[in-house]
């Protein structure tokens, strides 16, 4: 299994996490701790913001209950990118790749091995930016498990998680989707 | 207050953050914030503490954890007003 997620910075605006009671509601004493005494804290923010969300997307796909709780997923930076996070007794590895313009977590076990790629997007439609997303991740498969595109759907199961099928057919291939602002990111595993 | 009161009030604390209009227009005790408003995460903290300023309560962690949809909302509101 694995988990991502994308953070716009150019839109995740400043006054966001410094509004009154954010890092309270988001962050644990320790993280907050981190992000106060931090060069960068708002890069910071974001920077542990899609640890916890790339976790929990990976603690979904493992039958984990659904809720809003982004204080317990317990977040340790070992170096600027890569870490831990912990929930309940699960603990999950993430590396992340920053610059200027956004943030990209992928969470994993104990390691990740597959394909991530990103999408810039024109349409800020949420509809429009899911379906070019959803798009991208079929090519990918496609191209690399040379596997005929039209073939391959994705369906939400009960719990709202995405699922890849191949002529009707489940693959079991581990994937992730996300998409913030003005940025989509897939991820998935090579088995 | 009356639910139809509280729903509309909540209507307009999520107006901004909302990515999708019909099911905005359609919102009942049913919808889902993020599956049905696509509502993204980051910004389900700022209902949170909109909620909070709007209806001067607190919204502690084992609360927030719930708010997924508008009939949790409204639950967590209507008990956090009545123990004031």
């Amino acid at each position: 299994m694995v988990g991502n997620d994308i953070v716009d910075l150019t839109i995740t605006s400043p006054i966001n996490w410094q509004r009154n009671g954010f890092l309270q509601k988001v962050f644990t004493p320790t993280e907050q701790h981190y992000i106060l005494n931090s060069e960068k804290p708002f890069q910071l923010v974001w920077l542990l913001w899609s640890m916890k969300e790339s976790a929990y997307k990976m603690y979904m796909q493992q039958g984990g209950k659904r809720m809003f709780a982004p204080q317990k997923f317990e977040c340790f930076l070992e170096k600027a990118d890569k870490g831990m996070v912990f929930v309940e007794h699960l603990i999950y590895q993430t590396k992340s790749k920053f610059t200027k313009k956004y943030i990209h977590t992928i969470a994993y076990k104990t390691q990740f091995e597959g394909i991530t790629k990103l999408i810039s997007f024109t349409d800020t439609s949420e509809k429009n930016q899911s379906k070019q997303t959803h798009m991208l991740l079929k090519e990918e498969i496609a191209k690399h498990k040379k596997i005929k595109l039209d073939s391959l759907t994705i369906l939400k199961n009960k719990r709202d998680i995405p699922q890849l099928y191949y002529n009707n057919k489940r693959l079991k291939i581990p994937f992730s989707i996300s998409h913030h602002g003005t940025y989509g990111a897939i991820v998935f595993c090579q088995i | 207050m009356t639910q139809q009161e509280l729903i509309n009030k909540l209507k307009t604390i999520v107006k901004p953050y909302i990515q999708n209009e019909m099911a905005f227009q359609n919102m009942t005790p049913e919808t889902d914030f993020i599956n049905d408003l696509k509502i993204n995460s980051a910004n389900l903290v700022d209902v949170v503490l909109d909620i909070e300023d709007e209806f001067d309560i607190e919204m502690d962690t084992q609360s927030m954890e719930k708010m997924l949809d508008v009939k949790s909302a409204m639950d967590i509101i209507n008990t956090k007003l009545k123990n004031i």
